[in-house]
């Protein structure tokens, strides 16, 4: 059986809807999905913020535009709203 | 002997009859069998997820259902305690519902448990009931009778000002509107019997059944 709907898909389905990216480290970003290639999966995000997870809280910065290089990327949450929504 | 084998083929070969793999011919036979299950995946940046995998491609790319997310986090060490006292570490867990994981960061895939059954017990078994649609006003099918408009709407009969509503049919013309008893204005209602008051059948004295110059029907 083969599966119904590939992950890739599913990131196409996403663009245009806000999404969550966890990163390798304890870096996490929201914005909302642009574009994406399908090789690493680098992104463009548009109205980003980007949080750092540190044991004493999160640090939250507001980024515009961004690109965001996939060699990093573990995660994507379709409609995530950041680790304070979690 | 030190060790008990299980069975002919080794723990491997059982493990793989209980999960009811197949020959692994294919080139991703085996992530077939895994499909809908429930899975534990490990990351290589310390991370576990236990999540519902529904689907994964060439890049062992995987959608997780209903994921949640394991972290083990070093805690702080407390001041007076010895030095080779191991840091305590906390684990932390988040649910994160819906994830696309990249294929690049996983280290190994184990399963937590089979497919969730399929709800179909939660549903209610069907009653007595019909279901059929309810409104107001006119069914659905009724747009052509809608094409004249309803009466309030409608254009008054010339002689009326505009803005007025138009006489009910079966009015004589010429009575002004607000009258329907006929009676000039400033007269008083008769007295005796209230309006609409009807006496029972044959009780003497009362007025007639019908409104004089009305005859009744039939």
């Amino acid at each position: 059986m083969a599966s119904t709907i590939l992950p890739l898909e599913l990131v196409d389905r996403c663009i245009g809807s806000p999404i969550h990216v966890i990163m390798k480290n304890e870096r996490e970003f929201t914005g909302t999905l642009m574009g994406f290639d399908d090789y690493v999966i680098d992104m463009v995000l548009r109205d980003v913020k980007e949080y750092q997870v540190t044991p004493g809280g999160i640090i939250e910065t507001p980024l515009g535009q961004t690109l965001l290089n996939g060699n990093n990327i573990v995660m994507l949450i379709p409609g995530g709203r950041g680790p304070k929504a979690i | 002997m030190p060790y008990r084998i299980v069975s002919e083929d080794g723990i491997l070969g059982k493990f793989k009859r209980e999960m009811k793999w197949g020959s692994p011919k294919g080139k991703h036979s085996k992530m077939v069998t895994l499909i809908n299950y429930r899975l534990k995946v490990v990351l290589n940046d310390g991370r576990s997820l236990v999540g519902q995998m529904l689907a994964y491609d060439k890049h062992m790319n995987f959608v997780l259902a209903e994921c949640e997310e394991f972290r083990t986090v070093k805690g702080k060490k407390a001041k007076d305690a010895p030095p080779n006292e191991p840091t305590p570490t906390v684990q932390q867990k988040r649910t994160l519902g819906l994830v696309i994981l990249r294929g690049e960061t996983i280290v190994s895939v184990t399963v937590e448990g089979p497919p969730p059954a399929p709800q179909e017990d939660k549903t209610v078994a069907a009653g007595p009931g019909r279901g059929m649609p309810a409104g107001r006003g006119m069914p659905l099918g009724a747009g052509v009778a809608m094409a004249a408009r309803p009466m309030p709407y409608a254009r008054p009969p010339p002689g009326f000002p505009p803005g007025m509503p138009g006489m009910p049919p079966g009015m004589p013309p010429g009575m002004p509107p607000g009258f329907p008893g006929g009676l000039p204005p400033g007269m008083p209602p008769p007295v005796g019997m209230p309006p609409g008051f009807r006496p029972p059948p044959g009780f003497p004295g009362g007025p007639p059944p019908f409104p004089p110059g009305q005859m009744p029907p039939g």
